[in-house]
């Protein structure tokens, strides 16, 4: 049983199961969907704010071509200061500002100011930039182009500055008043405020800015900024590391989960705003740049793990919920089968009792009833009994009264010679009336009869050899003894009384067949209401059962004249069959024959 | 008047013979007819019908007895009565039985004039025929 509950509870629990996993599924997309999105409007923030500061770059730069410059300077021949401070004073309030440089044709810096302090920049010695890049790139503009070089970390006379200092720079040409060029106008622009922007966390992610080959600019992992352009720590090499990713391959602007992370990936198109019709840089100037940066955010496994935490907690809840439910619903259901079972055991146990009592009841009836029909035949024997005495035993007593009466009246030799031979017939009646009376009342007093089994066909075998010779008389010839059976064959019963009352039977057949006819008797079995029943039948004189109905199995009745025959055979068999609890009823017609019907109680 | 006769139906041929000759004692003119059953009894009151001949005036039947009994005769003889020239016909149950039983039944058969227990003796057979004959017998 408790296998059933629990195939019942998993049927039930099972899908429940499938639909809080496929529930929390979908609660863990959906969250990753949002944290996606956001994660995506945060880097595009920080992807416009870079292009904005860029941009924003581009123009300061941009400013210095459209300036006139003192014709020919060169680093012999410096620039006014007059010329030159005034703007000097108002880049000093930029703190972008990191170095100014107006560089001649053959890229000799011809002046040069670093930013010393937030608020102050200072006129610095000048270098020679002639081997480098964006010198190079300066040189090949047209008026009115910006070159914007790569973020790099600043180098001095050709060396790397310590500390790190990443830098952006715009290279414009810069003309005199006549339209000449008189060199390249090279800013520095400290990327540091701009990064320490972008760097900054709405959760726990983790921001990178990458250059075109994928590698990493910035990141808010490691102070290191342009590690790759230096010698990268094996941090450094680790955090770029992470960021090989199979879905980074194409470089599209998506968000996806990888290595347990949440990534967001947004490239940063300089171009973008000519391309949503933004009319807030119309006229600016047209940019040279190799620069093609793409912002990559990660949130980290432990802060997505912490998110669904609360997924994870509410599904373990449901789980746990629907598993005591569903325990709850077995045990209740187990417990009621379990009274259900009691409760049908217990009436099985009382209907059991009551049928038992009911079988009980049932036997003591049948022996009350089997004891009524004992008492009823033994009452019925009584009166017959009585019958007997008062008919048959008391007509030669009240003979020999009057025969003495009359001897005593005159008691002559003449009367006395006349009646003595009465006397003598009414002595030898008297003699064979005691004789079958006791027969009849040893029948009657017969208590504990012996019964066996006795076949019913070898009994009649044996009786048939009573009449042997009857039979075998020339006119018997036409009388034949017929047995059907097929019912049954043998049956409990005294065999000296069954001996008797076959030979009876048999008897009367062959006293009163019909002469005229081919005579038979059938002795034939049957059940009837699950008791054995033996029917003899005959085709010979039949008896008028209206006249003696009555009669047919009382003392010393005849009732075919020319018949020998002192009418105790049918009184005898009766007697005989109701002492083996059996019973006989008579069906005749005059002229067409007798059938006897024998019905055995006890069998 | 006619004389008086008895017809005796029992199959005691000690009763029938005693009975003849305690009647025979008695008077000369009764006139006494027997037979041993039933059967034989009822056959001769159907030829005294048939022959036109007179029926006895008392008629003493026993009830135990082979062929036909008392009460098969009563039977038979009540389908006789309307055929009967005369009604007098005196029929008395003579049995050695006492059984309530007889006797009940006995009233039930309305040709039933008594009810006589044996044995009969002589005053009992006296009585019978001043019953049926008065004092002439």
């Amino acid at each position: 049983m408790w296998r059933n509950i629990l195939k019942t509870a998993i049927a039930l629990y099972i899908p429940l199961l499938i639909f809080s996993l496929y529930w929390g599924y979908e609660q863990k997309q959906s969250l990753i969907q949002g944290m996606g999105i956001i994660q995506q409007r945060n880097i595009l923030n920080k992807s416009y704010h870079l292009i904005d500061q860029s941009i924003n770059l581009i123009s300061i730069t941009s400013f210095w071509s459209d300036i006139n410059f003192p014709e020919a300077f060169s680093k012999t021949n410096p620039l006014d200061a007059t010329f030159i401070n005034n703007y000097i004073r108002i880049m000093q309030g930029y703190p972008i500002y990191d170095q100014l440089r107006f560089i001649d044709l053959h890229g000799e810096e011809v002046l040069r100011f670093e930013r010393i302090a937030r608020d102050s920049m200072a006129p610095k010695q000048p270098q020679n930039k002639i081997d480098r890049d964006y010198f190079k790139r300066g040189l090949d503009l047209e008026r009115g182009q910006v070159y914007v070089s790569p973020i790099e970390l600043n180098k001095e006379n050709g060396v790397i500055e310590v500390p790190h200092r990443p830098v952006l720079r715009g290279v414009t040409q810069i003309f005199d008043g006549n339209d000449v060029q008189v060199g390249l106008a090279v800013v520095n622009f400290n990327m540091d405020n701009i990064f320490s922007f972008m760097k900054s966390r709405i959760t726990e992610d983790n921001f990178f800015l990458l250059d075109t080959d994928g590698r990493i600019i910035t990141s808010n992992l490691d102070f290191n900024t342009l590690a790759h352009q230096n010698k990268m720590t094996p941090k450094d090499s680790s955090i770029q590391k992470r960021l090989e990713l199979k879905n980074l391959i194409f470089k599209k602007d998506t968000f996806f989960m990888e290595n347990g992370s949440l990534w967001t990936y947004q490239n940063v198109r300089t171009g973008y705003e000519r391309d949503v019709g933004m009319n807030r840089y119309a006229g600016m100037a047209e940019i040279v740049s190799d620069n093609d940066w793409a912002i990559v955010q990660e949130i980290p496994p432990t802060y997505i793990r912490s998110r669904l935490d609360t997924i994870r907690k509410n599904l373990i809840l449901f789980n746990v919920l629907t598993l005591g439910v569903i325990g709850l619903i077995g045990f209740g259901y187990a417990h009621t089968q379990k009274e259900k079972r009691n409760f049908v055991a217990q009436l099985k146990r009382k209907n059991k009792e009551l049928l038992a009592s009911k079988a009980k009841l049932h036997e003591s009836n049948k022996l009350v009833e089997r004891s009524n029909e004992q008492l009823r035949v033994r009452n019925k024997q009584l009166e017959d009994f009585n019958y007997v005495v008062a008919h048959n035993l008391k007509a030669p007593v009240s003979s020999m009264n009057i025969i003495v009466d009359l001897l005593s009246k005159s008691p002559d030799q003449k009367t006395f010679e006349e009646l003595f031979p009465k006397l003598e017939t009414i002595s030898s009646n008297i003699q064979t009336l005691t004789d079958d009376v006791q027969t009849y009342v040893s029948i009657l007093n017969q208590r504990e009869l012996e019964l066996e089994n006795v076949n019913l066909l070898l009994k009649l075998k044996d009786v048939e050899k009573d009449f042997v010779e009857r039979l075998l008389d020339e006119e018997q010839q036409n009388f034949t003894i017929e047995y059907h059976f097929d019912e049954w064959h043998a049956l409990k019963c005294n065999r000296f009384y069954m001996r008797s009352i076959l030979h009876n039977l048999l008897s009367n057949a062959l006293k009163f067949r019909r002469p005229d006819v081919k005579s038979h008797i059938i002795f034939e079995t049957a059940w009837e209401d699950g008791k054995k029943v033996l029917y003899v039948k005959d085709n010979g004189l039949g008896i008028d059962l209206e006249r003696h109905g009555d009669n047919l199995f009382k003392l010393y009745k005849r009732f075919h004249r020319d018949v020998s025959g002192k009418g105790m055979g049918l009184f005898t068999v009766k007697s005989q069959l109701e002492a083996m609890d059996a019973s006989i009823t008579v069906d005749s017609e005059v002229g067409v024959g007798t059938t006897f019907k024998i019905k055995f109680n006890n069998s | 008047m006619r004389n008086p006769s008895i017809l005796l139906v029992d199959d005691d041929e000690v009763y029938i013979y005693v009975t003849k000759k305690i009647l025979a004692n008695m008077s000369d003119d009764i006139s006494v007819k027997s037979f041993n059953d039933g059967e034989q009894a009822i056959e001769f009151i159907q030829t005294c019908t048939q022959e036109n001949n007179p029926l006895p005036g008392v008629i003493l039947l026993d009830i135990n007895m082979p062929y036909l009994d008392g009460w098969g005769f009563l039977s038979e003889f009540k389908k006789l009565v309307p055929k009967l020239s005369e009604k007098e016909v005196n029929i008395y149950m003579v049995t050695s039985s006492n059984d309530p039983h007889d006797m009940e039944r006995a009233k039930e058969f309305e040709q039933v004039t008594g009810y006589v227990v044996k044995p009969v003796f002589e005053d009992k057979l006296a009585e019978i025929l001043t019953d049926v004959y008065d004092e002439n017998w």
